[in-house]
């Protein structure tokens, strides 16, 4: 699948679960800037796949505050009444969504595939930047804030 | 009295989205109980009177699927009705789903009125 086509799906699908799971839209960023890091700190998931004859990953990288909002909006309440962990709870939960969607959307819904429980971990200004700049991502908008999204098919 | 609900899911962020859902629902629920994964699930299974589940398939320690296999081994949990949440989209997995006894399949993120019809329809 050609590059361009692999980010076309990943904008439609994270566009269609964003809208449909938090009410928040979704465009694409041609010109992230690596050096702008006012977005951090930031989050990352990442869930992997695996059917009979394919395996891969679905990565996804946020700004803490983004995650925050989306908490928000799922839940339908307040930042300051949001649960423990809710952030990072609401990005796994998306990814795994967005996997489901992804996969169905990729290869039809005749393969069964096994996911993985989605993992976080934070990320620094360092990272984000290295992130923009080493160009393997995605970079699209959520509500005027950054989203790096990466999908890789490793067989 | 009000249907005892089970919602089995490892992300409170779901666990919270069904209790919403289910209490702004014009459906009578008594009480909510909670769980992380199927063998949690099991346990208040066990310890209370639950009248509907939801589960998710993918769970750590034990899953949805091994959690509903269990159920269907004791007489009493098998009449339970069982509503699967899940990601899940491959047609294999839902029909074998519907195989081992489950009433209802639900995608995820679930629109709330079709979650309102699915489970209205279960329950009465």
């Amino acid at each position: 699948m050609k590059t361009q086509d692999n980010n076309a799906l990943l904008l439609e699908v994270f566009s269609a679960v964003f809208e449909e799971f938090a009410f928040m839209f979704v465009e694409a960023e041609p010109d992230l800037d690596p050096g702008d890091t006012r977005y951090c700190p930031c989050l990352q998931a990442e869930i992997s796949f695996e059917s009979r004859d394919k395996k891969g990953f679905l990565e996804a990288v946020a700004p803490a505050d983004v995650c925050a909002e989306l908490a928000e909006n799922i839940l339908g309440t307040e930042q300051d009444e949001l649960p423990e962990q809710a952030e990072e709870q609401a990005l796994t939960e998306l990814l795994n969504v967005s996997c489901g969607y992804l996969l169905a959307e990729r290869f039809g819904t005749e393969e069964v595939f096994d996911l993985s429980i989605p993992q976080t971990r934070p990320v620094d200004e360092q990272e984000w930047s290295a992130l923009v700049e080493e160009d393997s991502h995605v970079c699209l908008l959520v509500d005027e804030s950054p989203l790096l999204a990466r999908f890789v098919l490793q067989q | 009295m009000g249907y005892n609900v089970l919602i089995v899911d490892n992300s409170m962020i779901i666990r919270k989205m069904v209790a919403k859902t289910l209490s702004i629902s014009d459906l009578d629920i008594g009480e909510y109980y909670f769980a992380e994964n199927g063998r949690q699930g099991l346990e208040q299974l066990d310890a209370n009177w639950i009248d509907i589940v939801f589960a998710d398939i993918n769970m750590p320690e034990m899953n949805g699927i091994e959690m509903i296999e269990q159920m269907q081994k004791q007489e009493m949990l098998s009449t339970i009705p069982v509503v699967v949440i899940s990601t899940e989209r491959s047609r294999q997995r839902i029909e074998s789903l519907k195989a081992m006894g489950v009433r209802a399949y639900l995608q995820k993120p679930f629109v709330p009125e079709e979650f309102a019809r699915v489970v209205k329809e279960l329950l009465h």
